[in-house]
């Protein structure tokens, strides 16, 4: 069924009730991005959705550019990064101009223990609505 | 070579999705490193493979500048959410592109303009592209990167 189309706008279950498909739609995530930032000067993409471009913005600091844009800047990312548990996020970032709009989303990766940026591991994914 | 279905009209994340399924990546060795602040260090765009396939690929991205027209309503000072998205759905989408054309692209679309506009203009160069190989190949001093004006002017 290449390129075919379902249009439904509930699914319903025999026994377990009905979901609108509009949950579906507008709960999915739209973009995300695996990659090492930790290996030499250029970062590694492991996989992606809907990027366009990955920034590497200094020490423990990207920037994702989005293909297709949200529909604002209002949707959320979430991230993660490093190999251990010594690692925090700081997701939806605008440490820097323009760097949080419907086209871009950016984080950075603090290490708990001196609280500075680190270089390591980064997972985001975003959810929202689209443009 | 796979065909690209008629997309004009389809939703550009449907467009992604299906490049995704279908088309292999491409990791281009281009890299784009630009200052746009005096006090930061350099930055540097990392095409994405995915996206990269899509370029080569042509008839699935829109023009460049159906997102320039986005950024102007989104920095309107009333703006809250973007009401001309079809720009990027029902714009005919661009045919294929070369890997140096799709550079050039994603500079338009992802550099900020204040830089790729006047990249040449100033005592400093602000952008330049160059190949993986020439940046640093560790990320030592990373926060003092720059970019090697004497270099450029070599």
């Amino acid at each position: 069924m290449a390129n075919g189309k379902i249009k439904a706008d509930t699914l319903e279950h025999s026994t377990a009730g009905s979901l609108d498909t509009l949950y579906v739609v507008r709960g999915s995530t739209k973009a995300w991005s695996s990659l090492d930032g930790s290996g030499g000067s250029t970062t590694t993409q492991h996989g992606s959705l809907n990027i366009s471009s990955v920034l590497d913005d200094g020490v423990g600091q990207y920037g994702f550019n989005f293909g297709s844009n949200m529909n604002g800047a209002t949707y959320s990312s979430v991230g993660c990064g490093g190999d251990n548990a010594n690692f925090n996020c700081v997701t939806n970032w605008t440490g820097v101009p323009d760097t949080y709009t419907s086209g871009r989303t950016g984080m950075g990766i603090l290490n708990v223990s001196n609280s500075q940026y680190s270089d390591s591991d980064v997972c985001i994914t975003v959810n929202g609505d689209l443009a | 070579m796979t065909d690209t279905p008629q997309f004009k009209g389809t939703h550009l994340f449907d467009r992604l999705c299906w490049a995704k399924e279908n088309l292999d990546g491409v990791q281009s060795d281009y890299r784009v490193v630009y200052e746009d602040s005096v006090d930061e260090c350099a930055k540097i765009l990392v095409p994405d493979p995915n996206w990269m396939a899509c370029a080569l690929q042509g008839g699935i991205l829109p023009p460049v500048e159906v997102y320039h027209e986005l950024a102007k309503d989104e920095a309107q000072p009333n703006f809250t959410k973007h009401t001309r998205g079809y720009l990027l759905h029902e714009t005919e989408p661009v045919s294929s592109m070369t890997e140096e054309e799709a550079i050039e692209y994603l500079i338009k679309k992802d550099c900020p303009q204040a830089v790729w506009k006047t990249y040449n203009e100033g005592n400093r160069l602000k952008m330049v592209i160059c190949k993986k190989e020439q940046l640093p190949q560790t990320r030592e001093w990373r926060n003092a990167w720059k970019i090697d004006q004497d270099l450029i002017a070599a």
